[in-house]
């Protein structure tokens, strides 16, 4: 995986970032990208197993191939990033929707049972926001803050440890929520958030990205991780900083730019011979239809930011899709 | 009947036709029965076995398994060794670099190379880090390059391509290319100090950001980080570099420098065994602390883990120790860390020393090379060999693990190598790292931690079962002390004191509670209970004290009504008078909630001083001397608390008596929680609290052996109102009492510097073991009380008539008679009740935190056996260590259940067949 990423930065530190910034404003999906026209013959079911930020996406994107192929059906089930390589190597499913990269013990399993090792689809991008309850004071975050109150790097952390002056919440301790260990989200946020450490012990785990953002709107005294796509208006995300550097807030332009030390590909896993490609049009056309406008549109109104055509060309030819964008 | 001479009737026929069917429905009957108890006993013993089938593996360890073996025509031992994935091939470089010959080993020899010429500077140094590498030069610079395999598959037929690399033809015809892709930067000035770069060091974190240290020859130590930002949406790297350089101690040139992943701390490592550290402070680095880590021998070999935070140090006598840095909580090096051994690995023999450390890129494990040829493969954080290696290669100097942990290659002076390929099994799981204390990474001390799995290779694997047997336990042991009282009492009234009409609706009722599917109770339990006992603690928890004592003043003053009044009151009625009472106590508990927390755990002046800090240091002659200057522990500050003296950065300080009124930081009332956070606070209320309930018995007892035969001799004479009026009065007192003695015990606690705060209280976690407690009450008490109730009732009718006979009251003759011949009974029920609770899952699930920790603490959270399984089961890869330690807990709950169930049926048994004659 590391190689392909070098592999596409390689390719498109060709691009002229001014073209990549024009495509980029704002949120919008990249005029680029082609709108999706049905082809026939495509029918089955789609089974997909894997990350729990991703969800929603899956089902949405489930529902819009649902409207251009009537005979096809999708099961979506979203249990944690690390349950799709073990579903991928038994054959479980089609799609395995991974908020992190595969680690090496993963892709070795994979290539163990099948020969090759997975593809992966960058199907979206997202920013892992820090939740705090809309009535905390507190503004921004360091990464290195982040690391000593989430993790065995530092003991329990009061709201005055992180800066905070107001009186009720100098002396409070941080009420900490996170994800299982199941989760991408939780393993990014380790290696990014926590910079390799291990949680603490006292860091509650909530079953899912929805699940975090609703404990920190009932807790005053609460703080959490989740993907961008699920702020609820109970919450605030805060600004987040490393390295000494000007806290950064969580959005299209600093994800991309990757200033928001917390943004990451949403990742879709496929089991697709790296010499023959996808060959069953079900597939196919469900990975062309995820880069297509109405895809990234979907991946825009989940909350979270779409992938410019540069990525979705790249990843159309690993598998050997055509296109003509 | 089968006597053909007996000429039978039509009658005797027609009853012996008859008499064979039933005698044929019976032995069918029979067989069925049999059959279905050893189908049962076979299912039971076949869950067990596959259990321990799938667990089993875990104990074997890895496997070497064929070496090949290449004898060298001479030449010169390589700088550096890369391997290949798939143990097929490796890369020597020596020490110009710009040379590199792929060797393939399976026997295909030398593959070709690239950049003939070499360099004419040779490097001084050099290090390693998975593909990255640095070397630093004569001249004082450094240059950073990378080494790394790239594979492709083709299709069969198709062009490999250009760049040196080596093609496999797989099974079905495809080819597996793989390259190397090399690349080295040009050389990069060193801004501090002069001379050659001695020794170099370059690590990687999980964020990207890379460090690079150097030594150069006027003994400076220069360090960078680089961090690169790679924009998601494509476009330039853009890299941002932070450099600084500090003097080492000394004069003495070390043979190894370390840096930790994070930039934070440089080690130095010298010949004698002597350790320095350098912590990160701002921009700069200090030195911190120096510890001698050998007692005989030299240091020969300095390496880095996986992950950056642990030296692994191999010494010329065979020793290999791991020791990496851990928060220090008494501070003593000024940046309130230090470094702590980890693991030690102890000698192979005599005269064998350690030639060469190599971490593996995937795991924990290490592999060392003795003097002796042998390479042993270790998994740090279980201590389990994994595999031993006896390599023949002459004068072995270099050892390199494969990238995918399948292979083992040895390098010898003179060109030759061995190739060993090997089965780890499983390395991380030994008994000592699932049941005993581990030395885990980054922790002050061995301790018990679960944290099973992340998203990178470069975390360790911490797989403590502890956490998880505690959590069972605590679960279990809570419960269990709320719903058996309820349940035993409840069968009890139930069984001798309902009328039958009414237990005929009563029983089916509380039966219904068990057809509660657990899912909805856990759903109920996170979803509303949890919030209502964080929002209304203080009421919940006086509550607690106030139904059980309003129910029985109700009891009391319902003996003040006149005889023929009560009379006219059928059993019906009386449950509903309980279930009124139960309500008004509940009110009254509830709107005294607050009052009484706020009487109880009110701030005092002391405390309010030090919120807002209006303190002042005591003098030196008040301050007693077991507090002295030392640590001041939690135990000292809490017998200093007594005599209203606190500790403020290490200064024993009490309050200014200047300040009027101190602005109290906030706090105004008593606020349950920030007391159980121990923010402020002593420990009276919280030991009231908790010894009310030892100190109700206890005065009871007392009131048994002494005042109360007086008393009821007395009574005997008295009429009815009189003995109401008297009893009520004695309940009062009693309870007064032991409310006193409570308080007195308190006391007498809080001086000895005990504090509930420490072991069965602790801080507020809305996700608490309380809610848990009474939730699964609803699942444990009807299958209890059922069981129970059935117990009694079997007790026959003849020992109570007898009992009442004799002049017993009910309640002597159910307490006296009944409860201990049902014992067996009920004994039984509560192991049932308790198999259950040890077996529950969703409750558990979806009403905690599912934290691991191990605590008393009634206020927090816990992760139990059954919740870790179904949590984690999915997302374990089938087979692998992390899915048969899983079943191990499976396994070790299957143990439990059985042990329980098992003894509890055989003391049943052993009771029955004693109480049989009665």
């Amino acid at each position: 995986m590391k190689s392909r990423k070098l592999m596409s930065l390689v390719g498109a530190f060709a691009v002229l970032p001014l073209v990549v910034a024009g495509a980029m404003a704002g949120d919008g999906v990249d005029p680029e990208l082609p709108t999706y026209e049905a082809t026939s013959g495509v029918s089955g079911s789609i089974k997909s197993i894997g990350s729990d930020t991703m969800n929603n996406l899956m089902t949405l994107w489930g529902e819009d191939f649902k409207k251009f192929y009537p005979a096809t059906q999708t099961e979506v089930e979203g249990k944690g990033s690390s349950t799709a390589p073990p579903a991928l190597i038994e054959g479980q499913a089609q799609f395995g929707p991974m908020s992190r990269p595969m680690k090496g013990a993963e892709l070795d399993k994979f290539e163990e049972a099948n020969g090759y090792q997975p593809t992966a689809v960058r199907a979206g991008i997202d920013c892992l926001a820090v939740y705090v309850h809309k009535d905390c004071p507190i503004e921004e975050i360091s990464i290195e803050d982040l690391t000593r109150v989430y993790s065995v790097a530092d003991t329990d952390l009061t709201w005055g440890d992180l800066g905070v002056d107001d009186e009720d919440f100098k002396n409070r301790p941080v009420s900490l929520y996170g994800r299982n260990s199941a989760s991408g989200t939780y393993g990014y946020f380790k290696k990014i958030g926590l910079q390799g450490n291990d949680y603490k012990a006292t860091v509650k785990e909530q079953p899912g990205s929805s699940a975090v953002v609703q404990a920190v709107t009932t807790d005053l005294y609460g703080m959490g991780y989740s993907g961008i796509g699920y702020k609820t208006a109970g919450v605030k995300a805060i600004a987040v900083s490393y390295d000494g550097y000007e806290a950064v807030d969580a959005s299209a332009e600093t994800a991309y730019s990757g200033e928001y030390p917390i943004a990451r590909f949403l990742y879709l896993y496929v089991n697709a011979d790296p010499t023959t490609g996808i060959t069953d049009p079900l597939r196919a056309e469900f990975i062309k239809m995820v880069f297509s406008q109405s895809g990234q549109e979907i991946v825009v109104k989940d909350g979270y930011f779409p992938v410019p055509a540069s990525i979705a060309r790249e990843d159309l030819e690993l598998l050997k899709i055509g296109y003509d964008f | 009947m089968n006597d053909p001479d007996v000429k039978l009737d039509a009658q005797t026929q027609s009853r012996s036709r008859a008499s064979r069917r039933l005698h044929a429905t019976d032995a069918a009957a029979e067989f069925v029965v049999t059959v279905g108890g050893f189908a049962v006993l076979a299912a039971v013993l076949g869950i067990c076995f596959y259990l321990a089938w799938v667990v089993v593996p875990l104990f074997s360890s890895g496997v070497a398994e064929e070496g090949v073996e290449f004898v060298g025509e001479g030449g010169e031992m390589p700088a550096a060794v890369y391997m290949g994935p798939y143990g097929e091939a490796a890369v020597f470089t020596d020490d110009g670099w710009l040379g590199g010959r792929v060797v393939g080993l399976l026997n295909q020899g030398d593959l070709g190379g690239w950049g003939t010429s070499h360099d004419d500077v040779v490097s001084e140094s050099s290090a390693r880090n998975g593909a990255l590498i640095a070397r630093g030069y004569g001249d004082g610079t450094v240059r950073l390059g990378s080494m790394k395999f790239s594979t492709k598959l083709l299709a069969a037929g198709s062009d490999v391509g250009d760049g040196v690399g080596y093609s496999t033809v797989l099974e079905d015809g495809r080819v597996r290319r793989v390259t190397v892709e090399e690349s080295f930067g040009g050389p990069l000035t060193l801004k501090g100090g002069e001379g050659a770069v001695v020794l170099v060091d370059y690590q990687v974190d999980t964020t990207g950001k890379t460090v690079l240290v150097a030594l150069r020859e006027d003994l400076t130590v220069v360090v960078s980080s680089v961090r690169t930002i790679r924009p998601l949406g494509g476009g330039a790297a853009k890299t941002r570099l932070k450099e600084t350089s500090f003097e080492l101690n000394g004069d003495e040139v070390p043979v190894g420098l370390k840096v930790s992943a994070d930039g934070g701390q440089v080690f130095v490592v010298y010949r004698d065994g002597g350790v320095d550290r350098f912590a990160k402070e701002k921009r700069d680095f200090v030195f911190r602390e120096r510890v001698e880590v050998l007692e005989a021998g030299e240091v020969a070999v300095v390496e880095m883990v996986l992950g950056g935070q642990t030296i692994l140090i191999g010494d010329t006598l065979g020793g290999v120790q791991s020791w990496h840095v851990a928060l220090d909580e008494q501070d003593r090096f000024g940046d309130g860390r230090f470094l702590v051994r980890s693991h030690k690995f102890g000698r192979m023999g005599e005269g064998v020393g350690v030639v060469e450390l190599t971490p593996s890129g995937r795991d924990r494990t290490v592999g060392i090379l003795y003097s002796d040829g042998v390479v042993v493969l270790r998994h740090l954080t279980s201590e389990k060999t994994v595999v031993r290696i006896d390599s023949d290669v002459e004068g072995a100097g270099l050892v390199a693990i494969g990238p995918k942990n399948d292979s083992v290659l040895v390098v010898g002076d003179g060109g030759g190598y061995g190739l060993y390929g090997y089965e780890a099994g499983y390395a991380e799981f030994s008994i000592k790292a699932l049941f005993g204390k581990v030395a885990y990474e980054g922790l002050p001390e061995p301790a018990y931690v679960y944290q099973s799995s992340s998203g990178d290779d470069s975390s360790e694997v911490k797989l403590s079962v502890m956490p998880l047997v505690f959590g069972t336990l605590k679960a279990t042991v809570f419960a269990m002390l709320f719903a058996i009282p309820v349940a035993v009492f409840a069968a009890l009234y139930s069984s001798e004191f309902l009328s039958k009409r009414v237990r005929k609706v009563v029983k089916p009722s509380v039966e219904l509670m068990a057809s509660l599917p657990s899912v909805v109770l856990g759903f109920v339990a996170a979803m509303v209970v949890a919030p209502y006992v964080a929002e209304y603690l203080g009421s919940f928890l006086v509550g607690m004290f106030v139904l059980p004592l309003g129910v029985l003043f109700g009891a009391h003053v319902w003996q003040l009504v006149p005889l023929a009044t009560r009379l006219r009151f059928k059993t019906g009625h009386h449950l509903l008078m309980v279930a009124g009472v139960l309500f008004l106590s509940g009110v009254v508990g509830w709107a005294a909630g607050p009052g009484i927390v706020g009487v109880g755990f009110a701030p005092d002046g002391f405390d309010r001083a030090m919120m807002s800090g209006a303190v002042v240091a005591v003098d030196a002659e008040r301050v007693p001397d077991w507090a002295g200057d030392a640590g001041h522990s939690t135990r000292t500050q809490r017998k200093l608390r007594v005599m209203d003296m606190g500790v403020v950065d290490g200064v024993v300080v009490e309050r200014d008596a200047g300040v009027v009124d101190a602005n109290d930081g906030g706090l105004v009332d008593a606020d349950l929680r920030r007391w159980l956070n121990g923010e402020y606070g002593s420990a009276t209320p919280g030991w009231v609290m908790a010894c009310m309930p030892l100190a109700a018995i206890g005065v009871w007892i007392v009131q048994a052996f002494t005042v109360r035969r007086r008393i009821d001799v007395w009574l005997a004479g008295q009429n009815t109102a009189t003995v109401g009026m008297v009893v009520l009065a004695k309940f009062v007192v009693l309870a007064v009492a032991s409310l006193v003695v409570a308080y007195f015990a308190a006391i007498a606690l809080t001086a000895a510097g005990l504090d509930p705060r420490d072991s069965v209280f602790g801080t507020f976690s809305p996700r608490n073991t309380l809610v848990v407690a009474v939730i699964m009450g609803f699942a444990v008490i009807p299958i209890i009380f059922t069981i129970s109730e059935d117990a009694l009732q079997a007790v026959p009718d003849s020992l109570r008539s007898a009992s009442l006979g004799a002049g017993a009251t009910k309640w002597q003759t159910a307490v006296r008679i009944v409860l201990p011949v049902a014992g067996s009974g009920i004994f039984s029920a509560c192991m049932i009740g308790f198999g259950r609770a040890v077996g529950e899952t969703m409750i558990v699930l979806m009403a905690t935190g599912n934290t691991p920790e191990m605590s008393w603490n009634i206020f927090s959270g816990f992760r139990t056996l059954a919740a870790n399984i179904a949590v984690e089961l999915p997302e374990a890869p089938k087979d692998e260590t992390h899915y048969r330690v899983l079943f191990l807990c499976g396994f070790v709950l299957f143990v439990m259940t059985f042990v329980i169930n098992t003894s509890a049926e055989v003391v049943r048994q052993v009771v029955r067949k004693r109480n049989a004659g009665l």
